[in-house]
């Protein structure tokens, strides 16, 4: 199995336009059947973003951003045709590399990242194709080109009073235990519903909790982020040539960190700095219009996502903290023609639009208010 | 277990389960796991079977005129002839695939076009009617196909598998720029900032903001030693630092050094013998405070009271270890009376190899069209030390004049300074400390002219 997806186009951020760039992703994936029960899937990914999609992070607006990844899995199925249940264990590695700014090399930016995971899934089919599925995977995010400052110069420059106590060096490292919960049933006739439910537990070995002075406590840092989704897909054939998917995905994520804020310029303390809750709402739809086999297929979904801190309170626009906590807001829409030209070949055309707004006015180091758009037409190869 | 069904009756059976039908005339329907049907007729005259999901294999005899028959929601097959097997595949969109074992089939789509298939073959059949008849998969490539599909799925779960781990980076990049973390310098060039306090023990508090940058680190630290223990919470300390309205701080700043280095260079700014006076009760109307900085609120507030600041006795300015400027003076309530040092250092006392030359400072807006201040401090012996100040935009790059409004010192500059990116660049004895970091941090400790 393979597809990869060339694409070409512009960013616009605020208003400003972004030069000429691409963006290319490409998946190899061989299988192999190593018996009656159990199968070998080996993937392979990698990928280039010079243009900028609405997914990212991009309140940054660094003045250059480009990201090569490279991610490979193998999977085991054990599959037996008497039994309801499949365990699948596996094991992935994926390497990143992100170029925020023009100075930056390839590996050796700041946010380039490695992660290990190994795990397994437990698939129990209830009535096929439906399926209730458990997953547990052990994981290691690293940063090899991020240490603190703090550290290095409790090194550089040792018998001067510019470090802490305590002080950790790879503060981004982090460890856990993903558990994944997700089932898919039909409802009526016409409907089928998907539920997920996930939690991440990351450990920072690295990082200490910072307390109401401003130093730091010998525990570490451990989030949880927990993830619930639904979603209701209505597929639908309105005559042999149009086909429709109407889908409706809503969510909610929790996170709940044990890290605290210390603003040190104000002497401000604040307790569960990073804890939010955030809601989502998705209504997408597919339209495959044209014979079954090569369909010209059409994806458009717009989504609203609302994220308030509990604890982090909104700045004015000089940095003095409100009354109020933090929320943001932010719409998306998206559309994608997908068009068969020969063969596998399709040619793809997509326009991503994102608007962003909050009650924090502090912009200076990131935007919370902004317009993007991004335009991108290119080719899509499958096999 | 067998059971007695009759017309009209449906079936639906379960996970890996099967079922075989007897139906009358010899037929039999068999179903595997997860299918459904329905008995629609089955008399002397004829047999019909409505297939709705699953899979569905039917050994059909229609001797002596017998009508035997599948529907489904996309097609019907007829049995032609005395004797057939076939094969129907119902998916959940009603989609069918039909094989034919043995035997003649003839089938029909919902637009009333038909077809004849023989023994070996198969078809697609959709709402948009039957799609070119193949040959029947031999079991290998049924079994490749089952396969192939099978993985195809895997596969989505395999790529989709790793969101939350996305999800959980991104948060982490992200919160590094919220914080001002990683920030774009003047050149354009990543510079990332920490700032934190450092409290080596009750009476003592470091603001030490640290820049890293592609060539090496660089700091700024301001560290005091007060008159008694401070509070754990250190927002009031902060506030009274620079002055205070209408009555002294509740604790009193002894001594202090504010530190610019790039681990070559230095410069530090020492102070020792600090006591609290009411400026606008000196006698010296040249220190006199109109306005005190509101640290809670970030605004200058007026005022026509006593403001008290901490005044020392002993000051003195360091490049690179070298006195360059200094005083000294005994519970001095104005800079007016401070004696210049010339021969003695102001804060050891220790004599001097030689005597300090006199100094000229001479403060610039250098470039009309852009937020930039240039303090020079020239020396007699001919060296200097400059002070650049700049503007900052979000992206990098010296913001424009405008951004700083348009006083050119005093509350109104500092007041705008703050609202911007900050960048401060230091130059002497041929090297540059860089420093990008809140102009608020050096308004706070004093270090802001």
């Amino acid at each position: 199995m393979a597809t990869v997806t060339a694409l070409g186009g512009v960013h616009s951020f605020r208003g400003e336009r972004g030069s000429l760039s691409g963006n290319v992703d490409a998946v190899f994936s061989p299988a192999l059947r190593l018996g009656e029960s159990w199968s070998l899937l080996a993937s392979a990914r990698s990928s280039y973003e010079g243009t900028r999609r609405v997914v990212d992070v991009l309140g940054a607006a660094t003045p250059a951003q480009e990201r090569m990844e490279y991610r490979g899995a193998v999977r085991a199925v054990w599959a037996d045709s008497s039994s309801r249940w499949r365990l699948k264990p596996g094991t992935s590695y994926k390497v990143s590399f992100l170029k925020e700014t023009r100075d930056e090399s390839w590996g050796g930016g700041l946010f380039d990242e490695r992660l290990w995971t190994i795990g397994a899934e437990a698939e129990m089919v209830t009535r096929e194709p439906h399926a209730v599925r458990a997953s547990l995977d052990w994981f290691e995010a690293s940063y090899p080109n991020y240490t603190s400052l703090e550290s290095q110069a409790a090194l550089q420059f040792s018998g001067q009073l510019i470090a802490r106590e305590l002080v950790g060096d790879k503060l981004l490292d982090r460890d856990g235990v993903r558990l994944g919960l997700s089932f898919d049933a039909p409802v009526g006739k016409r409907v089928r519903l998907d539920a997920a439910l996930s939690s991440l537990w990351s450990r920072y070995p690295k990082q200490k909790v910072v307390n109401d002075a401003g130093l730091f406590d010998s525990r570490l840092r451990e989030d949880i982020l927990t993830s619930l989704t639904f979603a209701a897909r209505m597929p639908r054939e309105w005559n042999a040539d149009l086909r429709t998917l109407g889908s409706v995905t809503f969510g909610a994520s929790f996170l709940s960190s044990g890290q605290n804020g210390y603003d040190a310029s104000r002497g401000r303390y604040m307790a569960g700095f990073y804890d939010y809750r955030e809601l989502f709402i998705v209504p997408a739809v597919k339209i495959l219009a044209g014979s079954q086999h090569a369909p010209v297929q059409i994806d458009a979904s717009a989504g609203w996502r609302r994220r308030g801190y509990l604890h982090r309170l909104a700045q004015d626009g000089t940095g003095v903290y409100g009354g109020h906590a933090l929320v943001t807001t932010e719409w998306t829409l998206t559309s994608t023609l997908t068009t068969p030209i020969a063969g596998r070949l399709s040619l793809m055309f997509t326009v991503e639009r994102a608007s962003a707004s909050s009650n924090q006015r502090f912009e200076r180091y990131y935007r919370y208010a902004y317009e993007s758009t991004n335009a991108l037409a290119g080719v899509r190869w499958d096999w | 277990m067998p059971r007695q069904l009759s017309e009209g009756d449906g079936v639906r059976t379960g996970f890996n389960a099967q079922v075989r039908v007897e139906l009358r005339g010899g037929s039999v329907l068999e179903a595997s796991g997860n299918s459904s049907f329905t008995i629609e007729a089955d008399n002397d005259g004829q047999t019909s079977v409505a297939a709705s999901l699953g899979f569905l294999r039917l050994t059909a005899l229609a001797s002596g005129g017998r009508a035997v028959t599948v529907r489904s929601p996309v097609c019907l097959a007829k049995v032609r002839g005395e004797r057939a097997a076939l094969s129907v595949v119902v998916s959940g969109g009603g989609n069918v695939v039909l094989e034919v074992d043995s035997g003649l089939v003839g089938v029909e789509d919902i637009r009333g076009r038909q077809m004849l298939l023989n023994a070996g073959r198969r078809i697609e059949v959709d709402l948009a009617g039957l799609r070119e008849p193949t040959p029947v998969p031999t079991p290998a490539q049924r079994r490749a196909q089952d396969f192939m599909s099978s993985m195809r799925r895997e596969l989505g779960f395999e790529l989709g598998r790793e969101a939350d781990f996305a999800a959980a980076a991104k948060e982490s990049r992200r919160e590094e720029h919220r914080l001002g973390r990683v920030l774009t310098d003047l050149d354009g060039r990543r510079v990332r900032v920490e700032e934190f306090v450092v409290r080596p023990s009750a009476d003592r508090l470091a603001l030490v903001v640290l820049n890293g940058r592609a060539d090496g680190l660089s700091f700024y630290s301001w560290d005091g030693v007060f008159d008694r223990a401070l509070p754990r919470d250190l927002a009031p300390v902060f506030s009274g630092l620079a002055a205070s309205r209408d009555a002294p701080t509740d604790w009193t700043l002894l001594s202090y050094s504010a530190t610019r280095s790039n681990g070559v260079a230095s410069l530090v700014e020492r102070a020792s013998g600090g006591h609290q006076v009411d400026v606008n009760s000196n006698g010296d109307p040249s220190d006199d405070v109109a306005a005190v900085f509101d640290a809670e609120r970030d605004v200058y507030r007026a005022t026509g009271g006593p403001v008290y600041k901490t005044v020392f006795d002993r000051w003195g300015l360091y490049a690179d270890g070298t006195l360059r400027r200094g005083w000294t003076g005994s519970n001095l309530q104005s800079y007016l009376d401070a004696v210049p040092s010339t021969t003695h250092d102001p804060l050891s006392g220790a004599a001097l190899a030689a005597a300090l030359p006199g100094t000229v400072v001479n403060t610039t807006f250098p470039d009309a069209a852009s937020a930039r201040r240039s303090r020079l401090e020239s020396y007699g012996d001919g060296t200097s030390v400059g002070v650049e100040d700049f503007g900052l935009e979000f992206a990098g790059g010296v913001a424009g004049r405008g951004a700083w409004g348009g006083s050119s010192s005093g509350d109104g500059l500092h007041r705008a300074m703050l609202d911007w990116g900050f960048e401060q660049r230091v130059t002497f004895n041929g090297r540059t400390i860089r420093l990008t970091m809140p102009a608020r941090d050096f308004l706070v400790t004093g270090q802001l002219p």
